[in-house]
């Protein structure tokens, strides 16, 4: 998919407000996973502005997006929103009143695929929709945001070498490598690397890019799109917390507990640069 | 000699045969019913390798886009090791069948990692579940048949060891969720799996016992039907037998749906101690170790009656 410069600098630009109202609302919910959000905020940003997912309820023709990260789930609110896919009053009312979102993704969240929470299960999932696909002639993406820490989780390996053996190449894999668990940094504890190394050893083929660099971020998503015959997976280094003074690169931006309304005002500020 | 696992995919077989939604996921535990699946139907077979964690996502993702899916392996791993993976198919409410192989001590000679003596807990515990236990190849058949047009969110134990059918002349009813054998009044036993079939056999062997008592074969454990509640409400004296250690067996589970109003002492239940078994002894002989064995239980039977 060919985007001009000029289009992805709108696209970033646009990325901008989406991400301040979705605070917005945040500040309102009080809940949630802001570090996980604001890390993978650019690529879903490109992904939905961009135009690489199709998005609708006819799971036939869209795409199917598996957050597995289901802790960022919220991150696809917005984009719902404008395609109609989740109702106007339900993102009005959430945070205030009776709302069907919720901070991790479920079924019953109109255009949420899967219902996720738990770790290391999209990648499965994701196999099993591509394999019952192929059987059906049905030619939609499945697009899977996977996080580094689900790396520890076996049923991801599991699912690597099963989807590969089987060649599923409709599955578009994004890892948000943020380098931050709760309680410290991969390498210092268990390490993961070197991450590309391991996915081409799963028979994968792999690009790593910047995940707040939209020309990377746009390259990288093309990538995913003209895999032919093996899957391919997009390896995207982040920053916990992007785009928060404080919460940058901070384990502790993981969860919105213990945001007061003085750190909340320095997120607002901060987003709206 | 019946094997109830091939009973069962053989009537699948059949019926994927007509049905191009049915599919069969396996983490590396065969069948020869198996083999001719694969062989008849090899687009509609999937091998998993031994990941049965990915296998029930696989399942969760195929189920999602209308597939039928019937998944399979030995009952420790496809069920403890999975039962996060189960949860999150329970809460997508995705018709999957998992077929749970070798209950109980079905595999008494390789030791405990292989003794499925907990399993029915975790089946009975995800919400939303339906759980079968066969007693015999004419009813794994039947359950097959009745699964692959109903598709459920469920558990299907096995048990390893083939036998003899209780009832095969008969046509089973699968929505009931029971069957029963003998038509005594005076005493219920209710059962399923392994120890259904030695109670059977316990009562068949005896003339007496047989004008005295009626055998359960409860092999849906979840939901119990409210016509199986009624028939059993007619009994006074209730014996409960199952290859599970207390905490996971039948017993726990029934005495609060048959305990109202009735008498406790008249309700007895047996099963397993809260332990593991090393000894290399037998299935039998296991059960005889942990007060199952056909003695005890004639034993707690003359106890019941004489009451």
């Amino acid at each position: 998919m060919s985007i001009s410069s000029k289009r992805i600098s709108e696209i970033e630009q646009e990325g901008r407000k989406i991400k301040l109202d979705m605070f917005r609302k945040f500040c309102q919910v009080r809940e949630g996973h802001p570090g996980s959000i604001l890390s993978i905020f650019d690529i879903v940003n490109a992904l939905y502005l961009g135009g690489f997912i199709q998005v609708g309820r006819d799971s036939n023709i869209n795409d199917v997006f598996i957050m597995s990260k289901g802790h960022a789930a919220a991150v696809q609110y917005p984009y719902l929103v404008r395609e109609g896919v989740i109702d106007q009053r339900d993102w009005d009312k959430w945070g205030s009143g009776i709302s069907v979102l919720r901070v991790f993704g479920n079924k019953d969240i109109p255009g949420i695929d899967v219902t996720s929470g738990s770790l290391g299960h999209g990648l499965g999932i994701a196999a099993g929709i591509a394999l019952a696909n192929r059987m059906d002639d049905i030619d939609v993406n499945v697009f899977v945001v996977i996080s580094e820490g689900e790396l520890y989780e076996g049923s991801t390996w599991e699912a690597l070498l099963f989807l590969s053996h089987h060649n599923l190449d409709n599955i578009k894999i994004i890892l948000d490598v943020n380098r931050n668990m709760i309680l410290g940094r991969p390498e210092d504890h268990v390490g993961l690397e070197s991450i590309d190394e391991k996915m081409m050893a799963f028979n994968l083929e792999a690009t790593r890019i910047n995940g707040h660099n939209y020309e990377e971020i746009f390259a990288g998503l093309n990538f995913l799109m003209t895999a032919q015959g093996r899957p391919r997976i997009m390896i995207a280094d982040t920053i916990k917390g992007k785009g928060v003074s404080f919460m940058e690169d901070k384990p502790e931006s993981h969860y919105w507990a213990g945001l007061d309304q003085e750190k909340m005002d320095i997120i607002l500020r901060d987003l709206a640069l | 000699m019946n094997y109830q696992r091939d009973s069962f995919i053989s009537e699948l077989r059949v019926q994927a045969a007509n049905n191009q939604d049915i599919v069969f996921l396996s983490a590396d535990f065969g069948a020869p019913a198996l083999d001719q699946f694969i062989s008849d139907l090899p687009d509609q077979f999937f091998h998993l390798g031994i990941s049965e964690q990915n296998m029930v996502d696989v399942a969760i993702g195929m189920a999602m886009r209308g597939k039928r899916v019937f998944s399979y392996a030995m009952a420790p791993f496809v069920l403890m090791r999975c039962a996060e993976q189960h949860k999150l198919a329970a809460m997508m409410n995705l018709p999957i069948t998992t077929i749970v192989a070798g209950v109980g001590f079905s595999y008494a000679n390789a030791g405990p990692t292989h003794y499925a003596t907990e399993d029915l807990s975790i089946a009975m515990n995800l919400i939303g579940s339906t759980v079968y236990t066969m007693s015999d190849a004419s009813l794994a058949g039947a359950c097959a048949s009745y699964l692959s047009v109903s598709p459920e969110f469920c558990f299907v134990r096995l048990d390893r060891m083939p036998g003899d059918d209780l009832f095969s002349e008969n046509v089973i009813d699968i929505t009931s969720g029971y069957r029963s054998f003998f038509s005594g009044k005076t005493l219920a036993i209710i059962s399923h799996g392994y120890l259904l079939k030695k109670a059977h056999s316990i009562v068949m062997n005896n003339s007496q016992y047989q004008s005295q008592i009626k055998v359960f074969d409860l092999f849906r454990c979840k939901p119990v039907s409210e016509e199986f509640l009624r028939e059993i409400a007619e009994f006074e004296r209730v014996l409960i037998l199952d290859e599970q250690i207390t905490y996971s067996s039948l017993g726990i589970y029934l005495y609060p749906q048959i305990l109202r109003g009735r008498d406790s002492s008249k309700v007895k239940s047996l099963s397993l101690a809260d332990n593991y078994m090393f000894q290399n002894v037998g299935r039998d002989g296991l059960l005889s170790e942990a007060g199952l064995c056909d003695e005890v239980i004639e034993k707690e039977i003359e106890s019941l009656i004489s009451l």
